[in-house]
């Protein structure tokens, strides 16, 4: 156990605040006094030559510069040994000051800057729209709610985020699969024929309701008595006239007693219709909140319903929106008979309801159409409006002003198609599909000034500026508001570029970013395929995944939306929780219903986002909690403390689990770790990870585990300690210039879709400067990230750059 | 997921039974109108399976053609003339030959390609074109798709893959370029779509809309050309992916119209919903390729079982844990093993079918060769040798079968795949970091 006393202290450094950043003495004679030595020491009798352990010859490094060129290997190196990994435990190993001097100057070293040179803003690979990018771009480019993407292969992952350029490719499978999209986008932006795109219908039985529950639910129907109301959620594919039918009925003389179940559709026979009959009661549409009209219904029952149906037509808007019908009296009651039926509700005249249908759209109506949809559609066969049209949709498509060039290319293409016999409409929507499988949609295009007029770093221009802002935020195309900035060019106006933050922030669309973001982040998309063993958890279902996963975007949103500081992540005492969710977690109070709303956990142990029932169970194995994971996923995940990897062929858990299968899992892993150069790591990890044993591997909170009773306390290297999961988030919160550093740099990835490159440390200490005075809150975190060079600005240099020596 | 409908059961009980058969017919108005038989063409697959196998339970006694299955590789004994068991193959390339951890990633990149993938986890991807793709390219040109790129796993959408590697290498086998994975359908109805075309009403809209889409294709490519000039490296080579992707789908559009249709009935068109349950999932994918050859809609595929490092829960074997997660876990070779019959059983059902496929003279095995194998020995050690490998198949008669080929130790698996390219017609002078020829395949 030789190396396991410098070990310890190693670890202090490993989970101590970080200071190194604010001193930044980068000293380059070092490397000779100081690092050479202590390779030649520890490090060159295996890492030497031709046939150096892991293909790493550290004699290649004898100049500070040769050294700074290859960042990436001497980042592997500190990692290894800052983590005192290295040396392996049969070696010599150097004692703790020694370590702490290596590992402190390379980490100056490796992220080291010139002050006196402009700062390096990295340069972004050409980024293809990621499948949510391109659903959403056509989204907001034609008004249509239509997924088409779903049926894209899946975007391959870079940096633990779907919009990296590097690594989105396109295959001839994808190319095939962006003419489907682009021929079936422009066949439904056509005007609707006799059989509308869309149908749909949900059935009474499957009818949601809010507030008093309809009477006699079935699967043939629902009674809508005074003051109920049921509602249907549909997605809209395109704007336009659509019609809901319904299937209905209305009682009037309702029988005194319900007959609780279904007995009663078994006995019902099929009364004749009376044509002449008056209606007993009005339905009440609404689509979301807006009432779009009343429909007067006839008696009648569940099974006369089918042939009696009641037609409305309303326009909407593609998307989704929920359609609610509502029991209204019908309108030539006096007051006093609604009073009279009010005071006995159950005998009062009912609304029988067995089917909601929507269909449509059957025309384009009077929906309010995006521009680029009108254009479409206003076309017409002669050459200037041809043009103009394919201009309108063109500058939006490909997010610039398309160029003379480029809009006499369409046009001859056009005319080309109409040349070999093609319609006009045929050889428009061919247009149309063209320039939606351009690269100039598809891909990102940045663009770069004139070579003659181009420095080494230059801003990035107006558009695409306004693209890196919208596709960060909204992951979807610029709005016309920002397209007229660009225009203008006030976007580069930092204060024109905050204030439009703050309003994008505030749109819907920028759900995107919490799902985009925070969705990968924290690894919440895995939530709904994450493996669990149902044997062991039956209540594990898709409903509680799905629960799990809005409880934690629910409460990212709020805490943007409040602009609250970013610790708030860790140690919140609100939560978001429905009825479900509230009993699954224990809960003393009661909370009704499936809607979500804001839960305070003042009374819990539970506190932010590390007792969310989504983290924990996606840091846990199928069938058992794995502190390893919980406490690696804490250091890699919030505060980018990546351990380095574990060394090939260790078994987990291997021997000692066979040989005592009865020992609870703390004493398991104990025994587990004899390794010195395992206890380095797992020291701190398994301390954090047993910190939230008392939760299961589906997040419940729990007292004991195999009969053994939960020990969630422990000690991390340099000596904090904690009773349980709420202390150990307390000192978890203390290293927060690590946290939000970390969380700035994903932020930072996210928006420029390329890896943090040591450079862009400026960048992230002037983010961390300007959002510590008020608490680095979420926006200001989000607005600094979009005022910062890397985002701003980008290298002109055509070729990667590889890192050279200050 | 909904529950499988009629369709698909009639889909999967129908294939190899009720479609017709090019190569007999062609056979019998070739012979008698030239007076020579139509000898039918090669294929060539290759599938995958992740995380090894127990070693234990797979290697097999004795040589030659005396020898016995052990129990993971016993379900073969159904097909046991028909395939050739190879024992000690290896892929250095999978090893970490300095790159650290990623067993699994180097796995799935290692197994058709031969190389060692480049260790980065989004930046710079760098493989080798895999032997698949290079037979494509040959093979390809006669049919509708030049090859067919099959799984059953989504790739991974969320999070690190495999120690730094990235997520493209333990999703993809198949690689058109070094830089270019040649992507993995999933979905049984879109992969029938792909290979026999849309049928029906929905089928004749969609050729007659091949001109449009050859229009706009022409289209683009000019348009990109000039857009190349303000472009980076990086960026360049992304335009150059997308024009290399351009122009597949231009050929294949050309081929498509220079073939004549292919008329599969449409009940054996697959349901657009993903299958309900693995089993039916493998199942059809393995139907829809015997059906693919048997049409000769492609000549070559390859199928991943599931992505590397899966950790797939196999239920339908009774098993509780995670596939990856058993490989880690200290005695639970039982139930690995399980897997991995399971895994032997499914592709021995597969080999199966293509011998009830009358062709020629004989069945659609006869003129085939299909390898079952993976980048990775024993999952429990992530190790790199004694790779389990089955090769099914005659290859018009030249490979045996029914044997037991005990190599030498280390052999390189690239020498397998340098033999199968030449009994395609390629001379291979090296393949990835073959060292010669597998001879011992051949008779």
């Amino acid at each position: 156990m030789r190396g396991s006393i410098p070990v310890i202290i190693i670890l202090a450094l490993l989970l101590s605040p970080s200071t190194l950043f604010a001193d930044d003495a980068f000293q380059p004679q070092e490397y000779t006094r100081l690092i050479l030595p202590f390779l030649q020491k520890y490090c060159t009798s295996c890492h030497q030559g031709d046939e150096a352990e892991a293909g790493l010859d550290l004699n290649r490094y004898a100049k500070v510069d040769e050294m700074l060129a290859a960042r990436k290997t001497w980042q592997r190196v500190l990692r290894q040994v800052k983590a005192g990994a290295m040396p392996p435990d049969e070696e010599p190993r150097p004692d703790q000051e020694t370590t702490k001097k290596v590992v402190i100057w390379l980490e100056t070293a490796l992220t080291h800057i010139d002050p006196k040179k402009a700062a390096d803003p990295g340069r972004v690979t050409l980024r293809r729209l990621n499948r949510t990018e391109y659903d959403n771009t056509l989204r907001d480019l034609f008004g249509v709610s239509l997924h088409l993407a779903e049926a894209f292969p899946i975007d391959d992952l870079g940096y633990g985020f779907d919009n990296i350029g590097d690594v989105l490719s396109i295959s001839p499978l994808r190319m095939e699969q962006y003419l489907n999209a682009s021929e079936k986008l422009t066949t439904l932006l056509r005007p609707p024929g006799p059989k509308p795109p869309f149908d749909d219908f949900i059935e009474g039985g499957h009818l949601r309701h809010q507030g008093v529950p309809p009477r006699n639910s079935s699967d043939r129907g629902r009674e809508l008595v005074p003051g109920t109301e049921v509602y249907a959620v549909f997605e809209l594919p395109l704007p336009g006239e659509y019609e809901i039918i319904l299937q209905a009925w209305g009682v009037e003389k309702p029988e005194e007693k319900d007959r609780s179940n279904n007995d009663r559709w078994l006995e019902e026979q099929e009364i004749p219709i009376d044509p002449k009959a008056k209606p007993v009661v009005e339905a009440e549409l609404l689509s979301d909140q807006r009432v779009l009209g009343y429909l007067p219904v006839k008696p009648g029952n569940a099974t006369t319903a089918v042939k009696q149906t009641y037609t409305l037509r309303f326009t909407e808007q593609a998307g989704y929106h929920t359609i609610r019908v509502r029991h209204h009296f019908p309108r030539d009651l006096t007051p006093e008979q609604i009073k009279a039926h009010l005071q006995k509700p159950l005998l009062a005249p009912r609304l029988g309801l067995r089917q909601i249908r929507v269909r449509g759209p059957l025309t384009f109506g009077d929906a309010t159409l995006t521009p680029a949809h009108a254009a479409l559609l206003k076309a017409k066969p002669d050459a200037l409006s041809t043009r103009q049209a394919l201009q309108a949709i063109a500058d939006r498509a490909w997010r610039r002003p398309a160029t003379t060039a480029e809009l006499d290319d369409l046009s001859q293409f056009l005319q080309n198609q109409q040349q070999r016999g093609r319609s006009f409409t045929e050889a428009f929507d061919l247009t149309v599909q063209a320039i939606l499988v351009s690269p100039n949609f598809l891909f990102r295009l940045e663009g770069l000034p004139p070579a003659d007029a181009r420095g080494e770093f230059v801003p990035l221009g107006d558009y695409a500026l306004a693209s890196r802002l919208s596709y960060f935020l909204w992951s979807s195309l610029p709005d016309e508001e920002l397209f007229t900035l660009a225009a203008r060019k006030q976007l580069t106006d930092p204060a024109v570029l905050a204030a439009q933050v703050d309003r994008m922030l505030r749109d819907p669309k920028s759900e995107a970013l919490i799902e985009g973001f925070f969705g990968q982040w924290l690894g919440l998309r895995k939530v709904l395929d994450v493996q669990v063993d149902r044997k062991l958890f039956p209540e594990f279902g898709t409903e509680l995944r799905e629960d799990f996963r809005r409880e934690t975007l629910l409460f990212v949103s709020s805490l943007i939306q409040d602009n609250a500081g970013a610790l708030n992540l860790l140690n919140a005492d609100y939560t978001f929780l429905n009825e479900r969710l509230a009993k699954f977690y224990g809960l003393k109070d009661p909370i009704k219903g499936s809607e979500f709303r804001r839960v305070s956990l003042a009374k819990t142990p539970r506190r932010g986002v590390l007792t969310h029932g989504s983290i924990l169970t996606l840091t846990s194995y199928p069938n058992r909690t794995s502190p390893t994971r919980r406490g690696n996923w804490v250091l890699e995940t919030l505060l980018g403390d990546e351990p380095p990897p574990p060394p090939e062929n260790v078994p987990e858990l291997a021997s000692t689990q066979a040989a005592q299968p009865n020992l609870p899992l703390r004493k398991q892993l104990e025994l587990h770790r004899i390794n010195p150069s395992c206890v380095a790591c797992h020291q701190t990890i398994d301390a954090i990870g047993f910190g939230f044993e008392n939760f299961d591997a589906i997040g419940r909170w729990r007292d004991q585990d195999k009969g053994y009773p939960i020990d969630s306390s422990g000690e991390l290297p340099g000596g904090a300690k904690f009773a349980n999961p709420r202390e150990l988030i307390e000192i978890l919160c203390q290293r927060d210039e690590d946290f939000i550093r970390h969380l700035a740099g994903r932020m930072l990835t996210y928006a420029l879709g390329r890896g943090v490159e040591y450079y862009d440390r400026s960048a992230l200490d002037q983010i961390l400067e300007r959002t510590r005075g008020n608490g680095y809150r979420f926006r200001d975190l989000i607005r600094e990230v979009v005022l910062s060079r890397p985002f701003l600005w980008q290298r002109t240099s055509l070729e990667p750059q590889e890192s050279k020596a200050p | 997921m909904n529950t499988p409908t009629l369709s698909r059961r009639t889909f999967l009980r129908g294939v190899g039974v009720c479609v017709g058969l090019p190569f007999l017919e062609a056979m019998a108005s070739g012979a008698s109108e030239a007076g020579t038989p139509v000898k039918p063409p090669l294929r060539l697959g290759w599938v995958y399976f992740p995380n090894g196998m127990v070693r234990d339970f797979w290697t097999p006694e004795g040589e030659g053609r005396d020898f016995r299955f052990n129990k993971s590789n016993a379900p073969l004994e159904a097909v046991r003339e028909h395939i050739t068991l190879i024992t000690n193959l290896a892929h250095d390339k999978a090893r970490p030959n300095g790159d650290g951890p990623g067993a699994h990633a180097r796995d799935g990149a290692t197994y058709l390609t031969g190389v060692q993938a480049k260790k980065t986890g989004g930046k710079d991807v760098y493989l080798g074109i895999s032997i698949d793709q290079v037979i494509a390219r040959d093979l390809g040109r006669q049919t509708r798709l030049p090859s067919l790129e099959l799984g059953t796993e989504p790739a991974r959408t969320e999070g690190r893959c495999d120690s730094g590697y990235s997520c493209i290498y333990t999703s993809n086998i198949s690689w058109r370029s070094p830089t270019q994975p040649s992507g993995v359908e999933i979905s049984p109805r879109r992969a029938f779509d792909r290979l026999f075309g849309v049928p029906g009403e929905e089928g004749a809209a969609f050729r007659a809309r091949s001109l449009d889409r050859r229009s706009v294709l022409d289209f683009v490519t000019s348009e990109t050309t000039r857009l190349k000039s303000q472009l980076g490296a990086a960026d360049r080579r992304k335009l150059a992916e997308y024009l290399d992707s351009v122009r597949t789908i231009e050929k294949q559009i050309a081929q498509a119209e220079a073939m004549p249709p292919l008329n599969v009935p449409p009940e054996h068109r697959p349901a657009e919903e993903y299958p309900a349950d693995f089993l039916t999932h493998i199942r059809l994918m393995y139907d829809l390729i015997a059906l693919a050859w048997q049409m000769d809609a492609t000549r070559v595929f390859t199928f991943m079982f599931a992505n590397s490092q899966t950790n797939r829960v196999y239920d339908n074997l009774g098993i509780r844990s995670g596939h990856h997660q058993l490989t880690h876990s200290t005695g639970q070779e039982k139930e690995l093993q399980k897997i991995d019959e399971f895994t032997v059983a499914e592709f021995a059902r597969f080999i199966a079918k293509l011998k009830s496929i009358p062709e020629g003279t004989g069945t659609l095995l006869d003129h085939c060769l299909v390898t079952l194998g993976s980048g990775m020995g024993d999952g429990r050690i992530h190790d790199h040798h004694e790779i389990p490998t089955v090769v099914a198949g005659h290859a018009g008669g030249t490979v045996p079968g029914g044997r037991l080929l005990k190599l030498r130790q280390e052999t390189p698996m690239c020498n397998l795949f340098v033999t199968q390219a030449k009994l395609a017609g390629l001379r291979l002078a090296k393949f990835g970091d073959s060292t010669g020829e597998l001879t011992e395949l051949v008779n």
